[in-house]
């Protein structure tokens, strides 16, 4: 015998009670019955189309259908939100004006000074700008007339944006 | 007469020798006869294989883990894990080398992933073990903590092994519980065979310190 095996004796004999550690009875009597059932379940998961995988993955998994229902309910806040305000600084630029004084755009629950009728239901007050720059293209560029300028919507169908003649069809008639 | 005694138990010894070696030549071709077929999609055959070894890795697992419940889906895991690499099993080492090295690294990964060291949900000790003599000489004979019940030996040992590294309790599961030689645990866990022997002296060590109270002096 070892001196190794002689210091370690007492702890070998105890370690040998792990092995009388056993499973439950008749736990064995299935186990590759269970093992086989989900390589086979496996399988099948395999050949079916991604998407069905993905629904069958938030079956078992509650938790992630609830964190993708939130992450996709999230963008569509965020787009929705994004989307409004994009429409917002859409309604901002509006046509050039036959002379170049700048104004600022503001919305306002006042009484509207300049109504843009044009540009849809924004309610906007003008003011003129001291500076002669515009600032950022949210910044409305624009001549500050009382009303739309008149040749906005020339009955032809033809408008000018920036001094740019376009077509532009705002009817089915003008087509 | 001695020589003659002599000349029968060498030659006795020698058929027996030999019978073993045609034993298990004959299970270890029946083995690979049985892996190609699980190779080629028979589950049949690998569900043989699954019998052949899932007590040696499900008791692997649960010693590594002290808890049945784990021990269960990481077996039935190891399992799965097996059957979908079965093609790159070359026969290179042996297919049961092959599976204790997939049981050991998803083992050690589940237990470095989990945080906090789990409840134990140890396996009842099945009736043999009452009429040990080992173990009845351990709990009853000049042991200080000679009250100390089988159950209660159980859970101390399964706590003092949860002491241990990853590492060395798989070394001491290996050799003393499981009782597999150096040269193959150094296989499994891909070391030399002295790294396997220092780890195992100081695991023994470690659990010999914790578990003083519960042995003869």
């Amino acid at each position: 015998m070892t001196p190794e095996n002689e210091d370690f004796e007492e702890v070998r004999r105890l370690l040998a009670l792990k092995r009388h550690e056993q499973p439950p009875p008749g736990y064995f009597t299935n186990f590759s019955s269970k093992v086989i059932a989900r390589i086979e379940a496996e399988q099948e998961t395999a050949r079916l189309p991604w998407w069905r995988r993905l629904v069958a993955s938030f079956d078992a998994r509650p938790a992630l259908v609830c964190a993708y229902a939130l992450a996709v309910g999230g963008l569509f806040v965020v787009g929705l939100s994004l989307a409004t305000k994009d429409d917002r600084a859409t309604a901002l630029v509006l046509p050039a004006a036959p002379h170049h004084s700048m104004v600022a755009a503001q919305p306002s629950t006042s009484a509207p000074v300049a109504s843009a009728e044009s540009v849809g239901q924004v309610t906007m007050q003008l003011r003129p700008m001291p500076s002669a720059e515009p600032q950022s293209s949210v910044n409305a560029v624009m001549d500050a007339p009382s009303s739309a300028p008149s040749d906005l919507f020339s009955p032809n169908g033809q408008t000018k944006f920036f001094g740019n003649p376009n077509r532009v069809s705002f009817s089915p008639e003008s087509r | 007469m001695i020589q003659a005694l002599t000349l029968n138990a060498f030659v006795g010894a020698t058929v027996r020798k030999t019978l073993q070696t045609q034993e298990e030549n004959a299970a270890r071709s029946e083995e690979l006869a049985l892996i190609q077929r699980a190779q080629a999609g028979d589950t049949a055959a690998y569900d043989d294989l699954v019998r052949r070894h899932q007590e040696r890795i499900y008791a692997t697992v649960y010693h590594m883990t002290s808890n049945h419940e784990d021990a269960n889906d990481l077996a039935q895991e190891t399992f799965i894990k097996a059957y979908a690499a079965l093609k790159s099993f070359k026969g290179d080492s042996s297919f049961f080398t092959w599976l204790y090295r997939i049981a050991v690294n998803k083992t050690i990964n589940f237990l470095k992933q989990r945080k906090h060291r789990a409840a134990m949900s140890l396996n009842d000790l099945d009736f043999n073990a009452e009429h040990d003599p080992d173990l009845v000489a351990l709990v009853s004979d000049r042991t200080p903590r000679r009250d100390a019940s089988l159950s209660e030996l159980q859970e101390k040992l399964n706590e003092a092994m949860q002491k241990l590294s990853e590492t060395h309790r798989l070394v001491v599961t290996l050799h003393d519980v499981q009782g597999l030689a150096h040269e193959e645990i150094a296989k499994i866990m891909d070391c030399n065979v002295g790294t396997v022997r220092s780890r195992l002296f100081y695991a023994r060590q470690q659990l010999q310190a914790w578990l003083s109270d519960y042995l003869k002096r």
